[in-house]
């Protein structure tokens, strides 16, 4: 299905056949001048006769610059048009991608594959295939004329055509034997230089800097040398090949220059043989390097390939329509990597419209669970009710529709802070807007040039940390969905930034909705209506602080814990 | 560095490649070897012409020539395998070699040149923009030198043969830098429209992709996909644009290259008619002299090609350009530290700091509160002379910092950033950081920074590489071993920037007993976003309005200073607020 997105459109073709076609009238200009050559043999050449040539050249020529100027423009436009539809197909892929798909490094590999792997694919389109076709068929064309005169010499050009094939084989072997270990070396050093360079200042404090970092220094050697190594496996084989191509039009010479001497062959045949294969000889080399450049961007097909591939969304029934809002995991296992659980027979219910807290030490499981139940991510097994319905039988969208959250990577949309709020909450009126940037202490926006109609620059960031944290809180009391998800991270604020989002949160709190919470800090949970602990992947323990605390467990002595952190 | 005057591009390029630079050099003289090679065929095809016309073309004859074609494609394919081979040779020499110049000369850099920003665009730097360089010294160059010296050394063979022919074969050059003239012009309009459509491509495809989560939430799948359906609309609709305005003319560009013929073919039939050249020379021209100029069509795409490898080498230039910090005395034995109406500013123009005096005694613990931006990390940077002060001194046992070698003021005074880093070597390398040392002393400075046990379990204890296991270390971890190191490094001064952690309570107590351990008998300087931590110190300074305003204990402190007070408020309210049904407020029994 996918194969067809990269097929070049009617248009692009018409070009491609132009361009190749353009190539084909120029090989014209060789009749022509093998006319002027016939008569220069036979004695007869006149001033007649070459205008009448140039007359047929000047007309060739034209031909050719009318039909490559209109098919090379048209080429390019139908590369941009086939760049046009794959990155709005993979748009549209990215939809139906589930969501857990969208890791940090994962983002980046998309972003780049719809910009600059689309790209890359385009020049293939508009540069390598016209020019590939047009050199095939003209050296083949060229080959068919010449064994029209000599077969050797025709023979010669046209197994010349043919061993680019095994040429090419050797050149991709060489290529991914060694540029396997090329590439492993590239990532090696870049890790190397960027490790170097996080800890810059760290290394200069221990004095390891510069001269003195050995695994630095030893990483870019290592690949400085592999890359040599690399060229020097791959380098020779396309010289080799224009190598036997000469020879080829070599013996061609002696061939032809043997045949005009047993008479069977007349002067202009001769110098029209060896220009041919001359010729040839020229053409099939600029073919190798254009080969091998197709091959090279055929990779970045094979990336855009592979994301039109990937796995889409599993279909549901979509009858999922819950009518309370409770929440119950039932023995819900979950990995990340295959074979590390994260998640172990996990089962725990959420009260309606209360506060429920989750607590553990970091790498527990805490988030994991709020992105079970906002879908990022699908259990392996178990299930996840809302309000006594499987959420497995419900889209992403008709479960986040339910759901409100506020967590420390806030993302917001270069668009105006009104809009960002609308998109939360379409449909509120500018009064509910204001309300709940003050109830979420967003007063700063009032002090903006333009008020609500600020626009926050890309993912918001003309604001500072704080107050995109105010702002995702604005956006969750202007949402007022039943259900809130809080992974509150203050400890990157300032005092006072962590003062007035706590108070922003407050007042989030205030609707009463179901609100589950991974926690931090434990004084900010005391009075939750139940608190979990999570620790390896299971409910070590739950109920209210002061149950908890009588327990003597996990809990209590976390909480004994923090009551020392000054 | 000693200069005697200042090189740029290039010749720069050639100085830092030092010995390598031969390899270039080889490169470029066999590439020149080739092209000289390069017109044996013509001359081979010119031969067999003119003597299969004159009739003295024989068996012999022939097969010599083509044994001399054989012989000198040798020689050819030769030279560009060698020239490949040296220029690569050098290229990877070269671009190792710049690579450690950019990080010895980064050795030697103020530390606050290595700020966030700045090391970004050195990454880049060292990743891609000197990575880059290659494509230039081991493809680009040789190129250019085959691609210029192989028309023009046909022009001079051809030259030879006829003079006015010859001329006649290079008009192809005025139309074509005629035509290139327009085609840049018209390009050069579509600029702005480029880096417009640019941006709003990578910005929306950026945010489409990044926002996915919140775009299914919000249900704004139809309208997200839209605003990058247009974006991508406009990015055609301008290539469009611009293939109907420069398309024409790059097409005439190419197929100009070749339009010598139509004049080529009259004059040379003219000249043979009235016979002034042979049969031999007319054909010459006709098949060779219309061909040889589309040898430069490459040139095109390699002019893009140098500017981005100039670019480079003026990168690394300016990164090398950054001054450095050199000479000095000893640390001195004495620690007390005396900051004496010290004003800073980045820029020279806006004050950061402005007469700052502070004096700490050896031994002694000093927190710096303040709020975000004014100034409080910037001033102990100073003290470990990150930057240089604008005005004022800041001296080390009465030393000032600007006359202690550079080195030696960094390997005593231990900073513990707020982002933990950690190699991706071994936990005992992470620790002992080059020190030579014995895994006894390691653990012993584990053990103080309550990490020895957690080590230990390690399915390799300490020779468990952090590299493929970091990823499970949480930031609680990972900031004890890196207390374990400056345990270990013991050095007389300390400055924290206590990160405000996200580690659980039991880890933050494990940390805090970890920074009590590393404390212990060494002069002191924290700056402290937990305000609780102030408790633990000597004195307490306050870094408002660019100044320090009060240093004192914190119960005066706390009577005497109305920014510390109020803070202290909002610290309590803060860490008292409890969330319960009904967003209940403030609880208000002290914790």
């Amino acid at each position: 299905m996918t194969e067809k997105l990269f097929k070049p459109g009617k248009k692009l073709k018409f070009a491609i056949a132009g361009v190749v076609l353009e190539g084909l009238i120029s090989g014209c200009n060789f009749i022509v001048l093998f006319q002027v050559l016939e008569l220069i043999a036979a004695r007869a050449l006149s001033f007649e006769y070459i205008g009448r040539a140039t007359l047929v050249l000047g007309v060739l020529y034209i031909l050719r610059l009318v039909l490559y100027s209109v098919s090379y423009t048209e080429s390019q436009i139908g590369g941009a048009e086939v760049s046009k539809t794959l990155r709005v197909s993979l748009g549209d892929k990215l939809r139906r991608i589930p969501l857990g798909a969208f890791s940090k490094q994962r983002i980046g590999y998309y972003i780049n594959a719809a910009t600059s792997e689309v790209a890359d694919f385009e020049t293939i389109l508009t540069h390598k295939l016209a020019d590939i076709i047009k050199y095939c068929v003209l050296v083949f064309m060229l080959a068919v004329y010449a064994t029209s005169l000599n077969v050797y010499v025709g023979l010669a050009m046209i197994v010349t055509l043919v061993l680019l094939y095994p040429s090419l084989k050797l050149s991709i072997r060489q290529v991914n034997k060694y540029g396997k270990a090329k590439n492993l070396a590239r990532e090696e050093n870049v890790s190397a230089i960027t490790e170097y360079l996080t800890g810059s200042q760290t290394l200069r404090s221990y004095g390891l800097a510069g001269k003195k970092n050995v695994a630095l220094r030893t990483s870019m050697k290592y690949f400085s040398d592999v890359s040599y190594n690399y060229e020097r496996a791959v380098l020779p084989i396309g010289f080799a090949f224009i190598f036997i191509a000469y020879v080829g039009s070599a013996l061609s010479i002696i061939a032809a220059v043997n045949a005009l001497n047993a008479g069977r062959q007349t002067v202009p045949e001769l110098i029209v043989l060896v220009m041919l294969s001359l010729f040839s000889c020229k053409v099939v080399s600029t073919l190798y390097v254009s080969l091998v450049s197709y091959k090279n961007l055929l990779i970045s097909k094979g990336k855009i390939k592979g994301i039109l591939d990937e796995e889409e969304v599993a279909k549901v029934s979509g009858k999922y329509n819950p009518k309370r809002y409770d929440i119950s995991f039932e023995n819900v296992d979950f990995s990340y990597d295959e074979g590390d659980k994260v998640l172990k027979d996990m089962s725990f219910t959420i009260p309606e419209n209360r506060i429920t807290a989750i607590v553990g030490e970091s790498g527990s499981g805490k988030s994991t669970i709020l992105n079970l139940l906002s879908k990022y991510y699908e259990p392996d097994s178990g299930n996840i009710l809302i309000g006594g319905e499987k959420i497995a039988e419900a889209t992403a969208e008709q479960v986040l529709s339910d759901i409100s959250m506020v967590d420390q990577d806030v993302f917001l949309f270069n668009d105006s802070v009104k809009n960002n709020l609308l998109f939360a909450a379409p449909g509120s009126s500018e009064e509910e807007i204001r309300l709940a940037c003050r109830m979420a202490n967003c007063d700063y926006i009032e002090d903006m040039k333009d008020g609500l109609d600020t626009v926050v620059g890309d993912n918001g960031n003309k604001l500072s940390g704080g107050e995109r944290q105010r702002l995702s809180v604005a956006r969750a009391i202007l949402r007022n969905s039943p259900i809130v998800l809080l992974d509150e991270a203050t400890s990157s604020l300032d005092i006072e930034n962590e003062l007035l989002v706590k108070q922003a949160v407050l007042n989030l709190l205030k609707a009463n909705k179901t609100v589950v919470m991974v926690a931090h800090t434990l004084p900010i949970i005391r009075s939750a209506d139940q608190i979990l602990v999570v620790a390896d992947g299971k409910i070590a323990e739950s109920g209210t602080h002061d149950e908890l605390i009588a327990l003597k467990g996990r809990y209590a002595s976390m909480w004994q814990a923090s009551l020392q952190v000054k | 560095m000693k200069k005697k005057k200042e090189k740029k591009g290039f010749a720069l390029l050639m100085q830092w490649a030092e010995k390598n630079r031969y390899y270039i050099f080889l490169s470029v003289f066999l590439s020149l070897l080739s092209s000289l090679c390069s017109i044996i065929p013509y001359y081979v095809f010119y031969r067999l012409i003119d003597t299969s016309v004159a009739g003295t073309l024989n068996v012999d004859y022939g097969l010599k020539l083509a044994v001399f074609l054989v012989a000198f494609t040798l020689i050819r394919v030769v030279c560009n395998v060698g020239a490949s081979l040296a220029s690569h040779r050098g290229a990877y020499n070269t671009l190792y070699k710049v690579r450690c110049m950019v990080t010895e000369h980064m050795a030697k850099m103020p530390m606050g040149a290595l700020n966030e920003r700045s090391l970004g665009e050195i990454k880049c730097v060292m990743n891609e923009n000197i990575e880059k360089l290659e494509l230039f010294l081991a493809h680009n160059l040789p190129e250019l030198v085959l691609y210029l010296t192989g028309p023009i050394v046909m022009f001079v063979w051809l030259f030879c043969i006829n003079h006015s022919l010859d001329l006649i074969s290079i008009i192809p050059l005025l139309f074509v830098v005629i035509v290139m003239f327009f085609m840049f012009k018209k390009f050069s309009k579509f600029m702005d429209r480029i880096n417009q459509s640019g941006s709003d491509l990578s910005g929306t495809v950026s945010e489409y992709v990044t926002g996915m989560r919140l775009i299914k939430a919000y249900n704004l799948g139809v309208r997200s996909f839209d605003k990058y359906s247009k974006a991508i609309e406009g990015q055609f609709s301008m290539w469009k644009d611009i293939s109907k305005a420069t398309g024409p003319l790059y097409a005439a560009y190419v197929v100009l290259l070749e339009c010598g013929i139509l004049f080529l073919v009259p004059a040379a039939g003219w000249l043979f008619i009235n016979g002034h050249i042979t049969a031999g020379v007319m054909l010459l021209f006709a098949f060779v002299g219309t061909q040889y100029l589309t040898d430069i069509r490459p040139l095109q795409e390699l002019s893009n090609n140098l500017s981005f490898a100039l670019n480079g080498v003026n990168q690394v230039k300016d990164i090398l350009a950054v001054p450095v910090f050199e000479g000095g005395e000893d640390f001195p034995k004495s620690h007390d530290i005396s900051i004496e109406d010290v004003s800073f500013s980045y820029d020279g123009k806006v004050d950061v700091l402005q007469n700052v005096n502070l004096t700490i005694k050896e031994g002694e613990q000093v927190a710096v509160v303040g709020a975000s931006g004014e100034g409080k990390s910037t001033l102990i940077q100073l003290i470990a002379r990150f930057y240089d002060v604008t005005k004022g001194r800041i001296t080390i046992g009465g030393v000032d910092v600007r006359n202690i070698r550079y080195d030696d003021l960094l390997s005593n005074i231990s900073v513990i950033f707020q982002n933990a880093f950690l190699t991706r070597g071994s936990v005992y390398e992470n620790i002992a950081m080059g020190k030579k040392t014995d895994i006894e002393e390691v653990r012993c400075a584990a053990k103080a920074a309550q990490i020895d046990d957690f080590i230990m379990s390690l399915p390799e204890g300490y020779d468990t590489k952090v590299g493929n296991f970091g990823g499970r270390f949480s930031g609680g971890q990972k900031q004890r071993i890196c207390i374990a190191r400056a345990i270990l490094k013991n050095s007389p001064i300390l400055i924290l920037d206590e990160a405000t952690s996200a580690a659980d309570p039991e880890n933050q107590v494990e940390i805090d007993k970890a920074i009590a351990n590393l404390c212990k008998g060494k002069t002191v300087i924290i700056v402290a976003h937990r305000l609780g931590i102030t408790a633990l110190c000597n004195r307490i300074a306050v870094v408002e309005k660019k100044t320090v305003t009060d240093v004192l204990p914190l119960d005066e402190l706390i009577v005497k200073n109305e920014y510390f007070k109020k803070s202290w408020d909002m610290y309590s309210s803060a860490r008292n607020i409890r969330y319960e049904k009904g967003g209940n407020s403030y609880d208000r029994e002290a914790v």
